[in-house]
């Protein structure tokens, strides 16, 4: 039997509870989003939708040192889908992919959603914008940042008196 | 006609010691031809991509090799039903900024088929 999808989870109990029950759970489930960030959780629905209320794009920030790595996952945009915006304190992400129905072929279920986002950060250290560059690879766009000089750690002697 | 599909337990299916489990987002079309399956595995190279047809299911697992070397490993994986009007020798799949798309054809008898009706002469 094929049941329609939807977005919010209210399709199973439409008919068994009031929509006040329907409407908590609802809400409850928005707030335990933070939760389903660590990708772990057990509870996951298909039927919602695997990107649910999830920012996307999914992103990984790390700092080496010497520089900021960024990873951000995007699968199905090419480089001309992306637009990478860095200030020396700031980084901003915009895209759009667009949804590939193929012609000619009946839908079952859509979880990849077309979508458009932008995402910005405030960067942790100041970096040097000219050196910054940017990779993507299977799916996945790598920013690396690195940090002006008088950003980037230093180890200080202790001078004998 | 319908495509089951259901998410396995993951615990199942995870192959990477210790790592979370992701499940990928899909999509599913079919025409006459053929149910195509559009999956995302961003940060997973070819080979690290494990499809396995084991009766009439359909695993899929995937992990980014190299993508967060200090996170945690991740693995994305997804397992459907495959109605058995699907040809299992004749599923193929290719992999491209990290979605994968996985044709799953049908065998001839079970593709539509016009019948053509015959006048009968007396």
């Amino acid at each position: 039997m094929l049941t329609r999808w939807n977005d919010f989870g209210l399709i199973n109990f439409h008919y068994s509870r009031s929509s006040f029950d329907a409407l908590r759970q609802e809400i409850d489930r928005l707030f335990s989003g933070f939760e389903r960030e660590s990708g772990n959780d057990p509870s996951f629905d298909p039927d919602r939708g695997a990107l649910g209320n999830r920012t996307w794009p999914r992103i990984h920030v790390r700092d080496t040192g010497k520089e900021l790595k960024v990873h951000a996952e995007v699968p199905g945009l090419s480089e001309k889908d992306l637009d990478i915006t860095v200030e020396q304190t700031s980084l901003t992400l915009r895209g759009e992919r667009a949804t590939e129905a193929p012609e000619g072929y009946s839908v079952h279920r859509t979880e990849r959603r077309a979508l458009k986002f932008a995402r910005s950060f405030t960067l942790p250290s100041r970096i040097d914008t000219k050196r910054a560059t940017a990779t993507l690879k299977n799916g996945v766009l790598e920013l690396v940042l690195p940090k002006v000089a008088e950003a980037q750690p230093r180890q200080i002697q202790i001078k004998a008196s | 006609m319908s495509v089951h599909t259901e998410l396995a337990h993951p615990s199942n299916l995870t192959e990477k010691q210790n790592s979370f489990t992701v499940p990928a987002p899909v999509d599913i079309y079919e025409n006459k031809d053929e149910i195509l399956m559009i999956a995302d595995f961003p940060g997973v190279a070819t080979e690290d991509l494990n499809i396995r047809l084991d009766g009439a299911e359909l695993h899929i697992l995937g992990s980014p090799s190299a993508t967060y070397e200090d996170a945690p490993p991740l693995t994305f994986s997804r397992t459907f039903r495959v109605p058995n009007t699907v040809d299992p020798s004749s599923v193929t799949a290719e992999l491209s900024h990290g979605v994968l798309r996985v044709h799953l054809t049908k065998a001839e008898a079970a593709k539509p088929r016009r019948i053509t009706v015959h006048s009968s002469t007396e």
